[in-house]
């Protein structure tokens, strides 16, 4: 038995078979169930962690089908058109699903209906498995008002007019019972569950996860406990995939397995793809590292492949080499980059882009190493533009380092630097190189003038300082040291 | 162990021929032929006295080739080690001076520890298209766990299609690296590995270089301001050439080449400090 604390005092929110039998009902006073029956053992209820376990649940649920939703506090709705003959029909489906529910310790109700609604009504007042067949709606006349799921005020009122069962709700002439409802609303409320019931207003299933279009499923008979078993099943997945794609000319960037086990839960890994692909062993590659991260569990006995953001690729012609003809520099890379970026992470594996600044920092950006990207042909604009101009270092250092230095003239390069507790001395440099903010940037405002000097030492190691601020300034000027020299 | 045990048979070899040819120059034309035999065995193909080829990969500074026996290996791991572990920017500058050589064109994929950035400096396209690299083609990997570059490095030593790997970080294991190079040798990608970590450890690298910052050549205009990038290097370690050697050598930017080192600047510091203070007429005299 399960209580909460509520505004008027401990409540019951559910009830065991147990409690059940000793009177215990679901809003009644804590007090007046345990004046009744004393042993009553109570817990807190967690209201949370129901909410958590049902959307755990419905995770477990998409084995079934891809449109699974949670409905209310304690239930869960599926929409299985098209699914049920894969598990054999319907009837083995609510089969399979209820022992599945048994099995871990849940009691259930389970209704199946043309529409949510009617569904929602046999589930909760039915026998807990019963089938309602398309075109005899009229097998609901039976149930109670209550079922329709309006709330109570406009349950009352139907019963106060005497219309206790939902067959007797339809038989009435809309205007007629309408015009006895308090406003528009009410009535309006009621006139759409009957409609919904019937199927002739649409509801909406709001899923936990949006449908894929490309979802590919494989039911074991025998549940896997190991890895290698996972391995092999994704094989499968992916063969499926590959032909399902390969028909419809298309190839997907980023690939989700989802593994359903045996006792309810479900694991979960997914890579992603610099381009659009369908190419089995490249990407059980790219998911092979990361297989000892599903669950097995006591045993996994379903797999679902969802291949997502599809995007169209262009048929590759192999040459009689085997080999693909390069278009561009990336095309042999991708797989690699892929590999590479699905273990070091995303934004650990790039290239360069050029960027129109003057500010050194800033003259680079970092861009995905994708293929179908003009990288080449941004760096040629930009090297034609760079003819004449000052060297720069080929390593910056990320932040400039600050760095104590000793100037022979205030406007002159350094005669020497510590930096990192070491010092340099100069005996070569070159500069001015003045690089201004830029004023037309937000936050450039207060943002000192630089003057650069590219500066060697008595070792032969050369850097690029540069002097931030004036000496006639009211601040003293600070030097940095900015990047490596060749 | 393979590599040492191709050393010792080598020297094994060598003993040999003294013993049953008196004759001189007989011997130094068999020794060659057995070299030759052996660099086949150990899969280079290029040996001491052998033609260059074309698009041999050679540093374009003719003792060193000479003493790498011709050319640098392109399906091989090369070390490049700096000298001062502080040094490594100079050991990667020098590294990219190599890859300007390279006659291959195409993507050069960088490995380097996330902190790098700050530690050595970020690759900065601006500054390496100086090199003769086309930006486009450098694509950087960043790893935080040196098993993760191991990772990076296998994966991409497969991986005919690119045409070098520049990889900085501790140095893997020998069994690494010897798996490293057996994967080289199929994809023919050459790599530049820079250790970070100072101690030199066994590898099966074929080729290993030790590399120091120089002061460098006065520039022909400035006598004030830097000059082209100069390096001292030593062979520490070749297949089928000579090791052992020390070079002193500059990378000249607008030939793409390495050149040796001009005799003015290959004084003591205080020799420079006084051509600094030197009249220019007395510069020209000496």
């Amino acid at each position: 038995m399960l209580i909460a604390h509520e505004p008027r005092g401990i409540r019951i929110t559910a009830v065991n078979t147990c409690a059940k039998k000793a009177g215990a009902y679901v809003g009644q006073a804590l007090n007046d169930a345990r004046a009744a029956c004393p042993q009553l053992i109570s817990e807190n209820a967690d209201f949370e962690a129901d909410q958590a376990m049902l959307f755990r649940l419905a995770n477990a649920a998409m084995r079934y089908t891809p449109i699974v939703a949670t409905d209310g506090e304690a239930s869960l709705l599926l929409d299985i058109t098209g699914c049920a003959h894969l598990f054999g029909g319907e009837e083995k489906l609510i089969k399979d699903c209820r022992r599945r529910l048994v099995e871990i310790g849940f009691s259930c109700s389970i209704g199946l209906a043309p529409t949510p609604l009617a569904a929602r009504v046999l589930a909760r007042f039915g026998s807990g498995a019963d089938i309602l067949e398309g075109g005899v709606l009229n097998a609901l006349d039976g149930f109670p008002v209550e079922a329709l799921g309006l709330d109570s005020s406009r349950n009352l009122l139907l019963k106060r007019l005497g219309l206790k069962r939902i067959g007797d709700v339809k038989s009435v002439p809309r205007a007629a019972m309408e015009r006895r409802f308090r406003s528009k609303e009410e009535a309006f409320s009621v006139r759409l569950a009957l409609d919904r019931l019937s199927g002739d207003v649409a509801e909406a299933i709001k899923a936990i996860h949006p449908p894929e279009p490309y979802r590919f499923s494989l039911n074991l008979t025998e549940p896997l406990i190991e890895h290698t078993g996972v391995g092999m099943a994704l094989d499968q997945l992916l063969v499926n995939a590959y032909h399902r794609l390969e028909t419809d000319g298309i190839g997907a960037r980023a690939f989700h397995l989802t593994a359903f086990r045996a006792d309810g839960g479900t694991s979960s890994i997914s890579i992603k793809l610099s381009e659009p692909a369908r190419d089995v062993v490249r990407i059980a590659r790219l998911f092979h590292p990361h297989l000892p991260q599903i669950d097995c569990g006591h045993g996994v006995d379903a797999f679902v492949l969802a291949a997502q953001f599809v995007e169209p690729i262009a048929a590759t012609q192999t040459m009689m080499t085997g080999r693909n003809e390069a278009t561009h520099f990336c095309d042999g890379l991708a797989p690699l980059i892929d590999t590479l970026t699905n273990r070091l992470g995303p934004g650990h594996v790039f290239a360069f882009a050029p960027c129109e600044s003057h500010v050194p920092e800033r003259a680079q950006k970092r861009v995905l190493a994708v293929s179908g990207s003009n990288l080449a042909k941004d760096w040629s604009v930009w090297t034609e533009a760079q003819i004449g101009a000052a060297p720069r270092p080929f390593r910056l250092f990320e932040r400039a380092e600050l760095i104590d230095v000793m100037a022979s003239v205030p406007d002159g390069p350094p005669v020497q630097f510590i930096w990192r507790r070491v010092t340099h001395k100069i005996i070569r440099a070159t500069g001015p190189e003045r690089i201004a903010p830029e004023w037309w940037r937000a936050g450039a405002e207060g943002v000192a003038v630089r003057d650069y000097y590219a500066v060697e030492n008595e070792a032969g190691r050369r850097f690029w300082l540069y002097r931030a601020g004036a000496y006639d300034a009211p601040e003293p000027p600070r030097w940095y040291v900015h990047g490596v020299f060749a | 162990m393979l590599h040492s045990w191709g050393t010792w048979k080598r020297d094994v070899a060598v003993l040999t021929i003294v013993k049953t040819q008196p004759n001189c120059e007989s011997a130094i034309a068999t020794l060659a032929a057995l070299r030759a035999r052996i660099a086949k065995i150990e899969g280079h193909t290029t040996a001491l006295n052998c033609d260059v080829p074309a698009e041999a990969w050679t540093s374009g500074f003719v003792p060193l080739d000479r003493a790498l026996g011709g050319t640098l290996g392109y399906g091989a791991l090369h070390e490049i080690i700096a000298l001062s572990p502080v040094d490594l920017p100079v050991a990667s500058a020098f590294a990219f001076g190599l890859l300007a050589r390279l006659k291959r064109r195409g993507p050069v994929l960088w490995c380097m520890n996330s902190m790098a950035g700050s530690e050595y400096g970020a690759p900065y396209m601006p500054g390496l298209a100086a090199f003769g690299i086309d930006p486009a083609h450098i694509i950087c990997a960043t790893s935080r766990h040196p098993n993760d570059l191991s990772f990076v490095l296998e994966e991409a030593a497969r991986l005919s299609s690119l045409s070098a790997i520049i990889a900085e970080g501790p140095l893997p294991s020998f069994t690494a690296s010897r798996r490293l190079t057996l994967l080289l040798a199929q994809s023919q990608v050459p790599m530049l590995f820079l250790p970070s970590g100072k101690a030199v450890q066994a590898s099966a690298a074929s080729t290993r270089l030790l590399v120091a910052p120089l002061a460098a050549e006065n520039a022909t205009q400035d006598i004030r301001s830097p000059g082209p990038p100069a390096f001292q290097v030593t062979l520490a370690r070749t297949r089928g050439g000579r090791h052992g050697l020390q070079f002193e050598m500059v990378f000249d930017h607008a030939t793409l080449s390495f050149a040796p080192l001009s005799r003015a600047s290959s004084h003591s510091i205080s020799d420079r400090q006084f051509f600094m203070a030197a009249a220019p007429e007395q510069q020209k005299r000496l």
